[in-house]
């Protein structure tokens, strides 16, 4: 899928400095990702996945999003983007442990999409006592499965410089073809602000 | 192409009679109520600031005043849902008028037929028809045989400007003048959000035989200022190293 962008010119200041990133599902293809581990192992390490909004606490969203350095959102605006988000998926602790009381969120990730052409991976987060057990991997895995499963043609996210392997491995490329993704920048800018479209 | 620049924005609460617009003047509508001189001077800095590219350059009259760099921080006054960019003239002699809509109905056989023409490859129309009914926002610049409906001219800052002479050839079909059918598709924008946070563009296509005048950075400017009057402030897109100014 060819995409033109004509981004050029917005006075507010653009960032250029992001791979982009970019998953032509339609054209090629691809199989969805393998999972990697299953979701009984990870059941029987305590944790579980949910889909879906339901069930899902705000306050406790924004608790999480503040463990890993995103920025807390308005509540009502966090659920109005929920409510409009494609497809949620999060990670609850399936019973009460040392790190976490049963139920309590781990880890979440959404994908905003226009069910058909294209979709966007966001706020891929997982709390910093349950990293390195690959959870966001899986979150991750499970995600772009499920959306390749819907037939959705081009998949991408944004990833701070750190993680980009992570995605990687997962067959998400950076900057195909010479692609970039860009983001308006407004005097109340956000703080996650690298950009690389994933291809996949 | 040259084209006769004179910029307005319609509001949907004023004027119903479509303004004559003539190239080198500003009129205004004869029949707008007065407006209140701040309210005017907030219009015309919108009508600046929204398509300040779009007059900026190229159109070699240097006498638009170019807004401040930046976007006017207050979006308040403007309705940004139907705008007419720029009148210009057929063979014919009769008038012209590309219009930047906001949610215009797109026909997905017309799209389809534009894709071709900017030499996009082909997408599975069942998959391009869904995904226009799921994006947040779909914006469209037509070309049409009247102004729109609710056009005033209240840019009373000049920002008209004469550029070139002579009649551009336009290869305009012989189009139904009725109010109510849309013009010729000929460009176009869409967009997905979550309506809160994030944004992204896709798709943003103008027909080549009217690139190269600065209708695809209005077409992003509309759609970035829509989106920032709803307060999505994380606005995205993917650009290729070939995207043209």
């Amino acid at each position: 899928m060819k995409l033109t962008g004509a981004a050029l010119g917005l006075s507010d200041g653009i960032n250029t400095q992001k791979p982009a990133l970019m998953v032509d599902t339609l054209e090629q293809q691809l199989p969805p990702p393998p999972i990697s581990k299953s979701d009984e192992q990870f059941l029987e390490g305590g944790v579980e996945f949910v889909w879906g909004e339901e069930g899902l606490d705000v306050g406790e969203l924004n608790d999480l999003f503040e463990k890993v350095g995103f920025p807390r959102r308005d509540p009502s605006r966090l659920a109005l983007a929920l409510a409009n988000t494609y497809r949620t998926i999060w990670i609850r602790a399936a019973r009460k442990s040392r790190l976490a009381r049963e139920g309590q969120l781990l880890g979440f990730a959404r994908a905003t999409s226009d069910g058909a052409l294209s979709a966007v991976i966001w706020d891929v987060s997982v709390a910093p006592a349950w990293q390195r057990g690959g959870l966001g991997r899986a979150l991750v895995e499970r995600l772009t499965s499920s959306l390749v499963h819907d037939g959705i043609a081009t998949i991408t996210l944004y990833a701070e410089p750190g993680v980009v392997a992570l995605y990687e491995k997962l067959g998400y490329v950076s900057d195909p073809e010479g692609i970039r993704g860009v983001a308006f920048q407004t005097k109340s800018a956000f703080g996650r602000s690298m950009a690389a479209a994933l291809r996949r | 192409m040259t084209v006769s620049a004179c910029l307005t924005t319609s509001s949907a609460t004023h004027c119903c009679q479509p303004c004559a617009i003539r190239r080198g003047s500003a009129s205004r509508g004869a029949r707008s109520p007065p407006r209140p001189a701040s309210q005017r001077a907030r219009r015309g800095l919108a009508c600046r600031g929204f398509l300040s590219g779009l007059f900026g350059s190229g159109g070699g009259s240097g006498g638009a005043t170019v807004a401040e760099p930046g976007v006017a921080e207050d979006y308040s006054l403007e309705n940004l849902d139907e705008v007419l960019l720029t009148e210009l003239q057929a063979e014919d002699g009769s008038q012209r008028y590309i219009v930047y809509r906001n949610g215009g109905l797109v026909d997905a056989a017309e799209l389809e037929a534009l894709c071709d023409k900017v030499g996009w490859p082909r997408r599975p129309q069942n998959k391009v028809q869904a995904a226009l009914a799921n994006s947040f926002l779909v914006a469209t610049l037509t070309l049409e045989d009247a102004p729109p409906r609710s056009s005033s001219s209240d840019c009373s800052d000049g920002s008209s400007s004469g550029s070139g002479s002579g009649s551009p050839p336009t290869s305009s079909r012989p189009a139904s003048s009725s109010s109510g059918t849309p013009g010729r598709l000929i460009g176009l924008a869409r967009c997905t959000s979550d309506g809160a946070f994030n944004a992204t563009l896709w798709d943003v296509l103008v027909d080549p035989e009217f690139q190269g005048q600065g209708l695809g950075k209005a077409l992003v400017e509309g759609v970035t200022r829509t989106l920032l009057k709803r307060d999505i402030t994380n606005i995205t897109l993917f650009a290729d190293s070939a995207g043209k100014p």
